[in-house]
C-alpha cells in the first residue's frame, strides 16, 4: 500500500512533465494541423541555449529566461519561414517535414555540441520532503516538488489565457474554422506564430524541468516526446488541457506498474495502455462528448 | 464604394473567375447571381482576400485585378486588413466557430474593429433569439439560428460595406423571409450589401442592382427590376 502511495508521489511530478509536453503538441496540433514530432528536440536546442548561458552568466534564472526566449524565436523561425509556405500541403506532407526536424535538430546538436552528457543543476536542489509512516518513510524529492509548482502554475496561466483573453478566444476560433476566422479579420498566420512559439516554449521549459535527471544531450527529450504523444492520446488530441490530465494518469500509472513488474516492462505497458484507449474510446478518456445537431 | 476591376481567380489550372468588374455604390443591395460552379463564391473570396497566395512554397492560386475599396487599392491586402477596413464578408456554410459559446463567437466578429458592447445590443434586437441562447455552444443551434449567428457576428465588426453569401441556403420560407427584411434593414441603416444568391427572385426583389454571372464571366448587369420582368434572360441563365 506504502509502495503505491509512493508511485502516486513520484508519479506526479513526471506527469506534470508528460502532461507539459503534451499540451505543446496538442496546442500546436489543434491551432495549426501540424502534428510536431520535433518539439522535443526544439525543446532540446532550448536547454543548450540555456546551458551555454549558464556557463558563462553563472545564473540559473538567466539561463533558464534564454532557453525559454530562444524558444518562442525558434518557434516563430519554423513557423513563418517553414510551416507557412508549405501549409497547403496535406498533414501528412507537413508531419513528415516535422520528422526531418527531429533529425535535422539532432545532429545540428551533435555537431554543437558533441554526444556528451552534461549535467544541470536542479530548479529547487533543496532537501527532500520526507513523510515518516510507520513502516517506511515516503520520500519526494525537491526539484520533483518544483516540476509539480511549476506545471501547476503554468497550466493555470495557460488555462486563463486560452480561456478568457481576447488572443486566447481567437486561437480557439481560428482552431475550429479557419475560414470563420478570416472573416472576423483575426491574423491566422499570427495566430500558428503565436502556437508555434508558446508550444516550443513550453516544451524547453519541459527540457529545464528534467535537465538534471537526463541531462544536456542530443537526445534528452526523446523519451518525453513519446509520452507526451501518449498523454495526448489519452486525453483527446486537439485537447491542450485534456492532454495535461492525461500525462498526470500516464506518470502515475507508470510508477504504480514499476511497484508490480520490473523497470523494463514500463513502455510496454504504456503503450499497451494507448492501444486499449485507442480502441475503446479513441476520442481520448477525458474528451467530452459533445452533440452536434445537423 | 466598391469597384472591381478585372478580378480573376486561378486554382491551379483552374480559372474560377475569368476577369470580371462590377460595382456597389453606397446605399445598394447589388446581387451577383449564377448557377452553382458559376464562381460566385470565388468572386467574394477574391474581393475578401480569403484566398492566400503569397509566399507558398507549391500554390498555384492565383487572384489578380484592382479592387478599390473607399478609394483606395486593396488588391494586396491581407484578409484581416480588409475587414480592418470594414469590408466584411459573411461567407458560405456559416462558418461559426461550433466550440465557442454565441456571446463568444459575437465577440470574436468585433475581434479587430466594432465596439462590442454598442454592436451586441443591436444585434440582439433584430436577432433575440441569439440573446436567449448567449451561453450555449453555436453548435447546439438549428440552422437557422446559426445563419443569424452568422450575419450577427458579421454586424459586430461595424462593416462599411457588407458580402453575404447565400444567407438562404438550408433555410425554411419563413426564416428567409427575416433574413431578407434583416438585409433590407441594413441598407436602410446606409450599409451597402453584395449579395451573392442561388435564390434568385427573392434576391432580385430586394437588390437595386444585378449581375449574372455564368461560367466565371459576368454575362449581364441590369437594374434588378429589369431583370425579374426579362422572362428570357431568367428562362436562359436563372433557370426560372
Amino acid at each position: 500500500m506504502l509502495l503505491i502511495i509512493q508511485g502516486i508521489l513520484s508519479g506526479i511530478p513526471a506527469g506534470v512533465t508528460y502532461g507539459l509536453m503534451g499540451f505543446s503538441i496538442a496546442l500546436i496540433f489543434r491551432t495549426t494541423g501540424v502534428m510536431n514530432f520535433a518539439i522535443g528536440h526544439c525543446g532540446m536546442l532550448g536547454v543548450f541555449v540555456g546551458w551555454m548561458t549558464l556557463g558563462y552568466t553563472n545564473s540559473l534564472i538567466l539561463a533558464i529566461l534564454a532557453g525559454i526566449v530562444f524558444g518562442l524565436i525558434l518557434g516563430a523561425l519554423i513557423e513563418r519561414f517553414l510551416m507557412r509556405p508549405i501549409n497547403n500541403m496535406s498533414h501528412g506532407g507537413m508531419l513528415i517535414i516535422t520528422l526531418g526536424l527531429l533529425f535535422i535538430f539532432t545532429d545540428a546538436a551533435m555537431l554543437l555540441w558533441g554526444t556528451e552528457f552534461y549535467s544541470f543543476p536542479p530548479i529547487y536542489g533543496g532537501a527532500p520532503l520526507i513523510i515518516n509512516t510507520s513502516a517506511q518513510p515516503l520520500l519526494l524529492a525537491g526539484n520533483d516538488i518544483a516540476i509539480a509548482l511549476v506545471g501547476l502554475a503554468l497550466s493555470i496561466i495557460l488555462a486563463l489565457v486560452l480561456g478568457y483573453t481576447k488572443i486566447g478566444i481567437a486561437s480557439r476560433a481560428r482552431a475550429q474554422d479557419v475560414i470563420g476566422a478570416k472573416v472576423v479579420g483575426i491574423n491566422t498566420n499570427r495566430i500558428d506564430m503565436i502556437a508555434w512559439s508558446v508550444g516550443i516554449a513550453i516544451a524547453v521549459i519541459v527540457g529545464f524541468l528534467v535537465a538534471p535527471k537526463e541531462s544536456v544531450q542530443p537526445g534528452m527529450l526523446l523519451n518525453l516526446l513519446i509520452f507526451g504523444l501518449v498523454a495526448c492520446v489519452l486525453g483527446g488530441f486537439g485537447s491542450p488541457f485534456g492532454a495535461i490530465a492525461g500525462g498526470l494518469v500516464l506518470g502515475v500509472l507508470e510508477k504504480i506498474a514499476t511497484v508490480f513488474v520490473p523497470v523494463d516492462y514500463r513502455l510496454a505497458i504504456i503503450l499497451f495502455i494507448v492501444i486499449a484507449v485507442l480502441v475503446l474510446k479513441p476520442s481520448g478518456i477525458f474528451a467530452k462528448h459533445i452533440k452536434t445537431r445537423a | 464604394m466598391l469597384e472591381v476591376q478585372n478580378l480573376v481567380v486561378k486554382y491551379g489550372a483552374v480559372q474560377a473567375v475569368k476577369g470580371n468588374s462590377f460595382t456597389v455604390r453606397q446605399g445598394e443591395i447589388v446581387s451577383i447571381l449564377g448557377a452553382n460552379g458559376a464562381g460566385k463564391s470565388s468572386t467574394l473570396f477574391g474581393v475578401a482576400g480569403m484566398i492566400d497566395t503569397k509566399g507558398k512554397f507549391f500554390s498555384r492560386d492565383i487572384v489578380e485585378g484592382k479592387i478599390i475599396f473607399k478609394g483606395q487599392d486593396i488588391a494586396g491586402y491581407s484578409s484581416d486588413k480588409r475587414v480592418k477596413i470594414g469590408l466584411i464578408l459573411c461567407p458560405e456554410g456559416r462558418r461559426n466557430f461550433p466550440e465557442l459559446t454565441i456571446k463568444e463567437n459575437l465577440k470574436m466578429g468585433a475581434f479587430c474593429r466594432g465596439d462590442f458592447d454598442k454592436n451586441i445590443d443591436f444585434v440582439y434586437s433584430i436577432f433575440p433569439r441569439l440573446k436567449e441562447r448567449e451561453r450555449q455552444l453555436a453548435n447546439s443551434l438549428s440552422g437557422g439560428e446559426q445563419q443569424m449567428l452568422a450575419i450577427g457576428r458579421s454586424l459586430m465588426g461595424d462593416p462599411v460595406m457588407l458580402m453575404l453569401d447565400e444567407p438562404s441556403l438550408g433555410l425554411s420560407p419563413v426564416l428567409i423571409d427575416e433574413v431578407f427584411a434583416v438585409l433590407v434593414k441594413l441598407k436602410e441603416k446606409g450599409i451597402p450589401i453584395l449579395l451573392v444568391e442561388q435564390n434568385a427572385i427573392r434576391s432580385l426583389k430586394i437588390s437595386d442592382r444585378a449581375y449574372i454571372l455564368e461560367t466565371g464571366i459576368i454575362i449581364h448587369e441590369d437594374k434588378a427590376a429589369a431583370i425579374l420582368h426579362d422572362e428570357k434572360l431568367k428562362k436562359a441563365y436563372l433557370g426560372l
